[in-house]
């Protein structure tokens, strides 16, 4: 690519990344988790 | 240790074109003078390749790229024009299955040059797909292949060069 004579040189620290971060996966359904488990009939 | 503050905390953005290619039933980005594609969600990082394209000279070389004295690095241009340019110069390694456009940000180790840089390493931001109108399909097939880069994606119907150009700087213009 035709872009012509260099200038300087500098170094680039971007604070956000650029490239673009997979969503977190939805949490699992911790209420259900939590829920206690049937209480055994005897 | 010795830390370094950068220059500069926003990445560079220019213009550059890709050839789209398909990989593994995939599309991809590939760079038009090196076999190189870019994957998806994935920073593309620069190697210097310049040793590469010469048969009897094949080593890499010694430097990290972008190396101020070499030709290395991410190519990107200040102007969309340059990078319109590239949409119909001759490929060195196959056509692939079309041309494509898109802003990048390049971070890292930059090289400003007096029309645009070379950087370390680089992304996508928005592409865009140039197509004539008996070109429709393949074109929207190549817009949905290429949402995998997880960033915006929009066809173009355009017949002349310049056409494009006004059209970029348009919808570049609405997004700002």
């Amino acid at each position: 690519m035709e872009i012509g004579k260099p200038r300087r040189v500098y170094t680039v620290e971007p604070i956000e990344h650029p490239v673009p971060q997979p969503e977190p996966a939805p949490e699992p359904d911790r209420k259900r988790e939590e829920e206690p488990a049937e209480p055994v009939k005897r | 240790m010795t830390l370094v503050a950068p220059d500069y905390l926003d990445p560079v953005l220019g213009w550059r074109a890709w050839l789209v290619v398909e990989q593994q039933r995939k599309l991809r980005l590939r760079s038009l003078i090196f076999p190189a594609v870019w994957r998806p969600d994935e920073e593309f990082v620069a190697e210097c390749r310049r040793r590469s394209v010469l048969p009897w000279r094949r080593r890499s070389s010694r430097h990290g790229a972008p190396a101020e004295q070499c030709a290395c690095g991410v190519y990107a241009a200040a102007d969309l024009a340059t990078a319109v340019h590239y949409l119909t110069t001759p490929c060195w390694q196959g056509d692939g299955l079309l041309r494509v456009l898109g802003r990048v940000a390049l971070w890292g180790d930059v090289v400003e040059h007096d029309r645009g840089w070379r950087g370390a390493q680089a992304y996508p931001t928005a592409l865009y797909v140039p197509f004539r109108p008996q070109l429709a399909l393949l074109a929207e097939e190549i817009a949905l292949g290429l949402t995998d880069y997880h960033v915006p994606v929009q066809l173009v119907e355009t017949t002349t060069r310049a056409e494009l150009v006004r059209m970029l700087q348009e919808a570049e213009a609405s997004v700002r």
